[in-house]
């Protein structure tokens, strides 16, 4: 087995082949500058990136890459699997409550951050013209975008895609895990899942054959804001940071944008909806940890938990 | 600047080196001494298998592995429910973990 681990779009990235030789190390040390190119056009804390570029211009026509085409096509799909609870449309209310850095800057200012007014349309799902016949798109006035881990998933679907001409591979994208199924039947890529209350302990341990996890939480970037505890989960629905026992949400899924959409969802819907949200989709399974320490299951997480 | 301030010196490239050459070459001998074993005792008992992971694990700690269904990994559950409330550690190896974005 051959590894990678570097660090890209604010998180540390593990990729990991179940290759050995010159072909699986080639493939894997490729990985690192395919992260930079996708954080130069996604990354909302890069000046100069093509997201940044792309808000400052909104109200007009603009050209994008394919990757940015991509990006807002994956995000409208978003959108409608999470009926409007994901969204990229949201960077307003981040800013709004503080998260107008990265979350290093944010966790070492731990400052009072004042409160903005909010205007209703920085809280809009996304409304985008898009002319697929010249590639360019137009963002209602004021309107800017925050990809987040909806960019994180779609990266580590698309690079265990590629790593999967190869060999069985997995693409560790700071959390959101993608996997190619190994060879040889009745194998499976273990993944623990962390404990949010002991972030050196585990809660369980997932066997992955081709599937995909992703984590959702607000156990690490949160601050405070006139007085309130603040973190960067926003609810679309009220504008403001999810409020409900969930402290993190884990959730398996056939990719890794998918996981990561079906975690946040659980997130922000807390236990009780969050749980029926989970259960009415079979494709998807899920785990949430509450304030309290308490663990709930999906009905069908249980399946890819490892026991004794 | 007259302060009395102890640098400690950064490890260089070339201690990571010797690390790995050190273990690379620790790796062999095991290796060599599974194999030195496995053809004393061809003359007199049937062959047996030689675990040098599970012996270089000993010493160098576990290594990642994939799970398998087979030998001494543990049966994937069969259970709808798992009981995953007491929060000990896997003694498994994961390969990596799922958490919040660091």
């Amino acid at each position: 087995m051959e590894r990678i681990e570097f660090r890209a779009m604010g998180s540390h990235m593990m990729a990991a082949l179940d290759v050995d030789g010159p072909r699986a190390r080639l493939a894997l040390a490729e990985i690192p500058s395919w992260f930079e190119d996708w954080e130069q056009h996604l990354s909302r804390f890069r000046p100069d990136s093509e997201l940044n570029r792309l808000n400052r211009r909104s109200g007009n026509w603009v050209s994008v890459s394919p990757v940015m085409w991509e990006l807002l096509n994956v995000s409208g799909t978003v959108e409608r699997m999470s009926a409007g609870l994901v969204t990229p449309a949201l960077q307003g209310s981040l800013e709004a409550f503080g998260y107008d850095r990265s979350f290093e800057m944010v966790a070492t200012l731990d400052a009072e951050f004042s409160l903005q007014a909010i205007q209703p349309r920085q809280l809009s799902r996304l409304e985008i013209e898009m002319d697929g016949s010249q590639r360019r798109v137009r963002m209602p006035a004021g309107t800017r975008l925050d990809f987040g881990g909806i960019a994180k998933g779609w990266a580590a679907d698309r690079a265990v895609e590629r790593l999967g001409a190869v060999g069985a591979g997995l693409v560790d994208a700071g959390g959101d895990v993608a996997t190619v199924p190994p060879g040889d039947p009745g194998t499976a890529w273990p993944v623990g899942i962390t404990d949010p209350h002991a972030p050196q302990e585990l809660i369980g341990l997932l066997a992955l054959q081709g599937e995909a996890v992703a984590t959702s939480g607000r156990d690490v970037h949160h601050w405070r804001q006139g007085g309130k505890n603040r973190h960067h989960i926003i609810d679309p629905r009220t504008g403001e940071p999810a409020e409900n026992h969930v402290l993190t949400a884990t959730a398996i899924a056939p990719t890794a944008l998918e996981a990561e959409v079906a975690a946040k969802c659980a997130l922000i819907l807390g236990e009780a909806e969050g749980l029926a949200w989970l259960d009415a989709r079979p494709e998807y399974a899920g785990l949430m940890v509450l304030d309290d320490g308490s663990t709930i299951l999906s009905k069908t997480m249980g399946s890819y938990l490892w026991s004794e | 600047m007259s302060g009395h301030r102890s640098r400690r010196r950064k490890p260089g490239p070339a201690k990571g080196v010797k690390a790995l050459i050190s273990m690379s070459a620790l790796a062999g001998t095991l290796i060599g001494w599974g194999w030195f074993g496995r053809q004393g005792l061809q003359n007199s008992t049937p062959p047996q298998p030689v675990d040098v992971r599970g012996i270089v694990e000993q010493i160098l700690g576990e290594l990642p592995r994939l799970l398998t269904n087979s030998g001494s990994a543990r049966r994937r559950s069969s259970l709808r429910s798992v009981n995953v409330s007491g929060r000990g550690s896997s003694s498994l190896f994961p390969i990596t973990r799922t958490q919040s974005s660091r």
